[in-house]
């Protein structure tokens, strides 16, 4: 398995992976509570449109993720103003945008025509596309994420937990909610070539559900999930890399596997309790 | 001195008016009862006095300053709905309690030791320090209350506005909820402003009652309002006030 790491493609994959791992899931943590778990891949999707609009108008390898990143950024902002000024509903919102930079995606990628570029990898994510820059872009990206994140954890709680209440404390919660959908953007847009359009939104969301099962308070969901997103990622790409399949379609089924691990263990451990009380009530009142 | 001053405020949801010309005081020490039938204003009230609402007229002072420009908005606790709120969040009672404290912390910054000792003893005034890391949704709706409460008071808040906090309390639990309020209000002299539709039982805790129903329709000492008269006027039927016994 060591011999992987002879070849440096895989060497930026993992180090590119490890961040992905840990900035998807922290970030996830606050999309899921706030049961906006489609955002991540109404970005994606919107990201998606980017990478096409760069490969159509021809723009250079080396500034096509700034591009992305560029064209993310515009769709968050879009999508908050819509959230915020035209009382959209949540899913219908997320519908409109998601289908929406999917159509957008197909237009440039057929306008850009003969370009030589292998489009699934896009979708499902590959290694192979991972290059020095991008390593670099992941790493920027998210070690300003995690920064922000730490600096603001306990007002994102707050807005995530109880919005009202957070405006009446005197948060600026519509700023606060500006500055997350932005860093959910920047994240889609940088793990993009790696997970994968399709799959990105798993990463952010899966680890997450599999720590709520298990995770007693706020801090405890949010360690557990950034653990089970590193832990999968690296899983999932070095199945990749062994299997000679996409990375994205490993790293997800991973964490869906410790997704079903814990459901599974907590349902057992619920059945032993229920039949050692033989109440059938687990809640303590 | 006035904690809180409302001048003929009105507002309106599209051409539906909620409120109209309503003028409120309410005074340092005041355990105010604003009580009306559903759909009467009590909740928008509230939400102007807040800021989460702009009067369309009038005007809201909270310690003396128009809310647009009020800044000191840790002097002011909250308590939501209990519907509101997501009990299925992760979060421990001590997770809870200290987001009551982030207001008064400010942007970015960390709890420090004091921010703590306010966390914990708002925990113990409502009884709930034993339960410190138990997560919320494994506590009863009574002792949910409770840490909706400290967490309002984590913040050592002058005044505290309740939503409706009744809601979803069985008999004792209630009893205890309003001997909680009244030591706020006695013992530790914070100014309460609690919306209610419990008219039978609040008259026995509270120090004044607003009767709203679109406009104020009548305030004063519980004896002076509690009447048939003044709850026909603002029920539309006869009413009497039946205290419970607990």
């Amino acid at each position: 398995m060591l011999s992987m790491f002879q070849y440096d493609f895989m060497v930026r994959a993992l180090i590119a992976g490890l961040a992905a791992g840990i900035v998807c899931p922290a970030v996830g943590v606050f999309l899921v509570l706030r049961r906006y778990s489609f955002m991540a891949d109404t970005l994606a999707h919107i990201s998606l449109a980017g990478v096409a609009l760069g490969l159509w108008l021809g723009v250079a390898s080396a500034l096509s993720p700034f591009l992305t990143l560029a064209v993310a950024v515009c769709g968050a902002l879009l999508v908050d103003r819509l959230r915020t000024r035209e009382r959209v509903s949540a899913d219908a919102l997320l519908a409109l945008m998601m289908s929406g930079g999917l159509a957008l995606a197909v237009v440039f990628f057929g306008l850009a025509g003969g370009a030589p570029v292998d489009v699934t990898s896009y979708l499902f994510g590959s290694l192979l596309t991972v290059g020095s820059r991008d390593v670099w872009l992941i790493l920027s990206v998210a070690v300003c994420v995690l920064l922000l994140l730490a600096l603001l954890a306990k007002e994102f709680y707050y807005v995530c937990s109880d919005e009202e209440s957070a405006r009446v404390a005197g948060l600026p919660v519509d700023r606060l909610n500006l500055l997350f959908i932005l860093m959910v953007a920047v994240t889609v847009a940088v793990c993009l070539r790696m997970v994968g359009t399709l799959l990105v939104g798993a990463l952010m969301v899966i680890p997450v559900l599999a720590a709520l099962l298990v995770g007693r308070s706020f801090r405890q969901v949010v360690l557990i999930s950034v653990i089970i997103g590193v832990t999968a990622t690296l899983c999932g790409l070095t199945a990749s890399y062994q299997l000679g399949i996409a990375a994205g379609g490993c790293i997800v089924i991973t964490a869906l596997l410790f997704f079903g691990a814990l459901y599974g263990a907590k349902t057992l451990l619920n059945l032993c309790r229920r039949s050692r009380t033989g109440d059938g009530s687990g809640q303590a009142n | 001195m006035e904690v809180l001053r409302l001048e003929d405020v009105f507002f309106s949801y599209g051409k539906q008016v909620v409120l109209e010309g309503v003028s409120l005081t309410v005074r340092e020490g005041d355990f105010l009862a604003l009580i009306g039938p559903n759909g009467s204003g009590k909740t928008t009230l509230v939400k102007i006095v807040l800021g989460l609402l702009k009067p369309m007229k009038g005007k809201v002072f909270l310690f003396g300053t128009e809310t647009g420009r009020f800044s000191e908005w840790y002097r002011v606790g909250y308590v939501p709905q209990r519907p509101a709120l997501d009990t299925t969040f992760p979060s421990t009672v001590a997770e809870v309690v200290a987001a009551g404290r982030f207001g008064r912390v400010g942007l970015g910054r960390r709890l420090k030791r004091g921010d703590w000792q306010a966390i914990e003893e708002a925990m113990e005034v409502v009884g709930l320090l034993p339960l410190y890391d138990r997560p919320v949704t494994e506590l009863s709706g009574g002792q949910q209350q409770r840490a909706f409460i400290a967490r309002a008071l984590a913040g050592q808040p002058d005044l505290l506005i309740l939503d409706e906090p009744q809601v979803g309390l069985d008999d004792r639990a209630l009893h205890e909820f309003y001997r909680l309020l009244r030591y706020l209000n006695c013992e530790r002299g914070i100014t309460l402003l609690m919306v209610s539709h419990d008219v039978g039982v609040v008259g026995r805790w509270v120090s004044r009652v607003a009767c709203l129903n679109r406009t104020l329709i009548c305030h004063g000492t519980p004896q002076e309002v509690l009447n048939p008269i003044n709850l026909s006027r603002l029920y539309g039927t006869e009413v009497r006030a039946v205290a419970h016994s607990h």
